[in-house]
């Protein structure tokens, strides 16, 4: 196992060493920086490009001028890496170690949202082959696959951002789109619940009712202007959320498992009226971050109260109840910050951002609204993302979910009597993710340098501005270590992904090379 | 109830929100749903607006723009709104004395002699007032000869100077005869030439507050009292006039380090953002935006009438992302990328004025008389000046022939208006269309010859002189093969430009192939292509109105008409002559272009900016573009 991860690591030197040789020189061949002269009239053009062929070191040509380069990055074994400066004069490990949280916070969100949504419907897919919603969500998988992100996020903006925003000078609902979306939403859920024409109907009905009564609700009451849960909802929405992750988990019939996320849930809900107070004190990273540890801990006590055999499952199900109930308070509470801050002078009642991570004009030291602000800025480039990403996971996790399901032992499961959720959710759910999980690693290092687009498109100063700006203005020194990091990062996640397909799957053992 | 609520909320800043318990509330509105269903909100109401946010590319990364890495747009629009000298470009491309801040004469004709003089009362943003020794530093930054001399090292050496300038290589050191002298009232500064250069105004210093880094240096932080200030002020001036090496590297030290920011809060040094400029630097959010705000202080320049209070700066650098964000109202103005879609989408969209103008680059097109100087492979294509005179006399009227037919009221009319309304074909090499003389040169500078009548008489005329060397030729049967250099092919308007031009020479029996080339630039000089059209820009505005450029070493084209041109040109670089004089050397300097069928001018590059409605008084200036009369923006 060492001897192999140490030869995947001198691999992954020798590719990096390779591959960046060719890149400085592609990139430095590609063209000129002192074209970028011509044409200028300056009475001093002379000193300029002696001024730029200094800089740049243009009088040493690139496949020696590579080694310059060199000689900085070799730094690293003495602890001493020096990446050079940016034309721009700043240091290039500084504008890296800038961008990538930056990157990240842009892609960590959506990554997530995309797997929890692409896997669930491509699970509920699986479960429904060849239904009208299988086939809707393929065709729906293969529409968002082959969507330029920089077109959906121009629409995006359009319609969920400039628009939104004109709507909401004057929020009135028409009641074509109340019926409009009542209809198209109740349709989504009839066709996941009903498998019989009664009960699709009978789905349809009460779904299309209940939407059509909230956005009713939401119209009437101003709700998009000042929205809010509210102690009674949220009530409800926790114990929702308790009955519902039993019953995914353990089952509803689990009455142990049952009785402890319910306790929990109502213990989120009594709580409701002491947090609110929590959350005006100063300090409120620590506060939310020392409450969601608190809760979690509560949530380990009911269980192992309550829960005499089974303790492990019976936890888990109580801890993540926990945690729902508790993003619903911070999206509460966050609710309750909406109408100061659009109403404030800055946002002025146009609070979804097309562009950035903050509002610049924005200056304030309460923490709700400085959250709120960088939360609406993620809304649009999350959103993007997301729907370009999980078409793939839909696809995915559908495939190997159909795969699994043919296995022996599944059939096997099932003729032992075991209910149909064990079967899905133990037996087959599982051996669904492995493949997942290392899709999953690979991916995320590909997008950390791969989000070019997107954040361009979204004003993002991260990796991928950082590589197109140095591509757009010839700077090697930029480019090549943006390309150090990402391509580093590549290597090192293809690595990880497939030690991390040994761990999970017992079946797989790397590095032997012999049995 | 609710819409009392919100009005309580409309507070022009956000401070602390103490939010109500809302629970009550919620229930009621959850109860009485169908009741409150009849209330009617207001529509929702902003407070005025008093900032305007504008677009950059970059990121900010220094307040000091005098290195050769930190010369980049953004710190340099920073920087105009920060400061104010003793004369700025107006959007009439001509210069315009600052007199709120001093005023500027010749002292003496020969040697040239300058004498600036700072108008009393004027102060820096700490209070500090602003005297002639805050016109140093430019000397400092700029001459070879102090920085030898006060034992900085020699800027000629790479990498030996103190000050890590980009200015050493600069005019200024060429042209600045020994070291400037302060008066004793330390009110003026009076700096020799070593020519008289007509443009001496543009090598004025400028102000620095040299107490700020002269404090810097000696690792001060945070504003000083008066006292320590004028101190400071005081040991720069003593270090300066002493060539105190010692002082001096630390000043230097600071000067390549100390204004490198990429982010300014509360915790960073006020010192390195001390200036005089209408507005001030107030936080700087790391790749995202710089805020400024109103300079208090501010009296260096035209004082304010308009009722802007902050301006922001944004970093943006895709075009379509900064159009829906000023159609999303987070950005006021957009001036970007011209193309025509952009113009029109600019133009459609509601809430947004658009202005078109001009930019300093105009496009024209050359033709090439023999191989560029200094180069080796020879040119004998159609238009080459060389053989016998009546091969001479026939390149002529194939040059002639081909400038007649070139289409640049259609290029105007097709690709230059849809994004500048106002767009017009210049019909001069060195004169803009918008500054004073221009039509004065147009009328007597030869000009006339391919204006005259329409396009397709001029197109008829053309024909006729190649039919005079090439009687087959004809629109059907282009016999005259040419070979057009542009670039690059992802520019949407030379692709267009390209194709008119293709298209319109081949009616005057013209075969021109213009597939367009990415590596344009370095084919300049290649003696394959008989014409190439490109644009030049100018980065100032000189007396000489860039006509070196025309000499035999300059233009690419292999133009050598150096026995008549520089006898003209040379005076009008070298010494100040009145606006008469300038006009009558230009326009003789045109005249030769215009005859010998040199190239045509085709027009300025169009501008489209989008303003939000609400703002007014947005110019588009000569440089800085946009900034540069702050003073009169207005809501």
């Amino acid at each position: 196992m060492l001897s192999y991860i140490f030869r995947r690591l001198g691999v992954l030197f020798v590719i990096i060493s390779g591959s960046s040789y060719i890149l400085y020189n592609l990139a430095a061949y590609s063209g000129n920086p002192l074209d970028e002269l011509i044409g200028s009239r300056d009475p001093n053009i002379e000193g300029i490009r002696q001024n730029l062929i200094e800089q740049l070191r243009l009088d040493v040509p690139p496949p020696l001028r590579y080694f310059i380069w060199l000689r900085g990055v070799l730094g690293v074994f003495s602890l001493n890496l020096d990446l050079g400066e940016s034309r721009t004069g700043e240091n290039v490990m500084v504008l890296i170690g800038d961008a990538i949280p930056v990157t990240i916070r842009l892609i960590l969100g959506s990554t997530i949202f995309a797997i929890v949504v692409g896997i669930t419907l491509g699970i509920l897919s699986a479960l429904r082959q060849y239904s009208r919603f299988d086939y809707s969500m393929t065709f729906m998988a293969f529409l968002l696959f082959s969507l330029p992100v920089f077109w959906v996020a121009v629409l995006l903006k359009e319609f969920l951002a400039i628009q939104f925003n004109d709507f909401l000078s004057d929020p009135s609902i028409g009641l074509s789109f109340m019926i409009g979306f009542s209809a198209i939403a109740a349709l989504f859920w009839a066709s996941i619940l009903g498998r019989k024409r009664k009960v699709f109907w009978g789905t349809f009905v009460g779904f299309f009712a209940i939407h059509f009564a909230a956005i009713y609700l939401i119209n009437s009451t101003d709700w998009l202007l000042d929205p809010g849960i509210g102690p009674i909802l949220f009530a409800l929405t926790s114990f929702g959320i308790a009955i519902g992750i039993t019953q995914l988990s353990m089952g509803l019939s689990h009455r142990q498992a049952l009785i402890s996320s319910l306790i929990v849930a109502a213990i989120g809900a009594v709580s409701y009226f002491p947090m609110q107070s929590f959350f005006d004190r100063e300090g409120q990273t620590r506060v939310i971050f020392g409450a969601f540890a608190l809760s979690m801990l509560v949530a380990v006590g009911v269980s192992l109260v309550v829960a005499r055999i089974d303790r492990g499952p019976v936890i888990r199900t109580s801890v993540i109840t926990a945690f729902l109930i508790g993003i619903v308070m911070v999206v509460d509470r966050l609710m309750q910050t909406w109408s100061p801050y659009i109403s404030s002078g800055e946002v002025q009642y146009r609070p979804i951002p097309t562009i950035g991570e903050k509002n610049p004009l924005l200056i304030s030291d309460d923490f709700w609204i400085n959250f709120l602000d960088t939360l609406l800025h993620m809304f649009l480039p999350t959103i993007a993302l997301t729907l370009i990403g999980f078409a793939g996971y839909i696809r995915y996790s559908r495939g190997t979910l159909l795969e699994v399901l043919n296995q022996d032992y599944i059939r096997t499961a099932r003729a032992k009597g075991l209910n149909e959720r064990t079967v899905i959710m133990r037996h087959a759910f599982r051996n669904t993710m492995i493949p997942i999980v290392t899709l999953l690693v690979v991916d995320f290092a590909g997008v950390l340098g791969g989000a070019l687009i997107t954040e361009n498109v979204f004003a993002w100063r991260g990796m991928g501005t950082l590589f197109r700006s140095a591509i757009y203005s010839f700077d090697l020194n930029l480019l090549m270590g943006v390309f150090l990091v990402t391509a580093t990062l590549a290597l090192l996640a293809n690595l990880i992904a497939d030690l991390l397909y040994s761990a999970l799957d017992p079946r797989i053992r790397v590095g032997s090379g012999r049995q | 109830m609710l819409a009392l609520r919100r009005m309580s909320t409309l507070t022009p800043r956000l401070k602390g929100t103490a939010i109500k318990r809302k629970s009550l509330i919620a229930v009621g509105a959850l109860a009485a749903a169908s009741l409150v269903a009849t209330l009617v909100v207001a529509p929702a109401q902003a407070a005025t607006r008093d900032t305007v946010v504008l677009q950059e590319n970059n990121n900010f990364s220094s307040f000091n723009t005098g290195k050769k890495t930190t010369n980049i747009v953004i710190n340099s629009t920073v920087n105009s709104l920060m400061g104010m000298g003793f004369w700025y470009y107006d959007d009439n491309n001509e210069i315009v004395p600052n007199t709120d801040f001093g005023t500027y004469q010749i002292i003496k004709r020969s040697p040239l002699t300058v004498r600036m003089t700072v108008k009393g009362g004027r102060v820096w943003s700490d209070g500090t007032p602003i005297t002639a020794v805050d016109l140093l530093l430019t000397h400092l930054v700029c001459s070879q000869g102090f920085s030898k001399a006060a034992g900085l090292g020699d800027p000629s050496k790479s990498g030996e100077a103190a000050f890590e300038s980009s200015c050493y290589t600069g005019t200024y050191n060429k042209l600045v005869a020994g070291d400037p002298k302060i008066s004793g009232d330390q009110m003026s500064l009076t700096m020799a030439f070593t020519s008289p250069t007509p443009d001496w105004r543009l090598y004025l210093p400028g102000p620095a507050a040299v107490h700020a880094l002269t404090l810097m240096s000696d690792g001060v932080k945070g504003l000083q009292n008066a006292i320590r200030n004028k101190t400071a002020k005081n040991k720069f001036y003593k270090a300066y006039r002493d060539k105190d090496t010692a002082v001096l590297k630390k000043i230097a030290q600071c000067w390549n380090t100390c204004y490198d920011v990429a982010e300014v809060n509360k915790s960073t040094n006020p010192l390195i953002y001390i200036s005089n400029g209408g507005f001030i630097v107030d936080t700087i959010i790391k790749n995202n935006s710089v805020r400024m705000v109103r300079n208090p202080r501010y009296n260096s320049g035209p004082a304010f009438t308009g009722n802007i209070k902050n301006v922001i700066i944004r970093t943006i650098d895709n075009p379509t992302a900064a159009l829906q964000a000023l159609r999303n109202k987070e950005l006021d103005v957009y001036n970007g990328q011209a193309t025509a879609d952009l113009a029109k989408t600019l133009q459609d969209m509601p809430g947004i004025r658009t202005i078109g103008g001009t930019e300093s680059a105009w496009e024209h097109i050359d033709l090439r008389f023999d191989k560029t100087f200094g180069e080796s492979d020879s040119y004998n294509g159609v238009f080459a000046d060389k053989g016998s005179a009546a091969d001479k006399a026939k390149a002529l009227d194939l040059r002639r022939a081909f400038l007649l037919a070139f289409p640049r009221d259609e290029i105007v009319e097709k690709i230059y208006k849809p994004i500048n309304k106002n767009a017009v074909v210049m019909n001069s090499f060195m004169v803009y269309p918008n500054q004073k003389a221009y039509k004065e040169v147009v009328a007597k500078n030869g000009s006339d010859y391919y204006t005259d009548g329409t396009q397709a008489e001029r197109t008829a005329k053309a024909l006729a002189l190649v039919k005079k060397h090439y009687p087959a030729a004809s629109a059907s049967n282009p016999v005259v093969k040419v070979n057009l250099l542009w670039g690059n092919l992802a520019n949407a308007r030379r692709v267009a430009q390209a194709a008119l031009i293709v298209e319109a020479a081949k009616k005057a029996g013209f075969d021109v192939t213009a597939p367009g080339d990415n590596s344009w630039g370095g084919k300049l000089v290649s003696s394959d292509y008989d014409a190439f059209f490109f644009a030049y820009r100018n980065t100032s505005i000189q007396q000489s109105k860039g006509c070196s450029g025309y000499y035999s070493e300059e233009n690419y084209g292999g133009f050598d008409r150096d026995g008549v041109i520089k006898p003209i040109c040379d005076p009008l670089g070298a010494t100040p002559l009145t606006d008469a004089e300038v006009t009558k050397g230009l326009i003789d300097i045109e005249k030769v272009l215009h005859d010998d069928a040199y190239g045509l001018s085709i027009a300025q590059h169009p501008l489209v900016v989008g303003i939000n409605e609400d703002l007014k008084g947005i110019k588009i200036g000569f440089y800085p573009a946009i900034t540069w009369n702050f003073w009169e923006w207005s809501y």
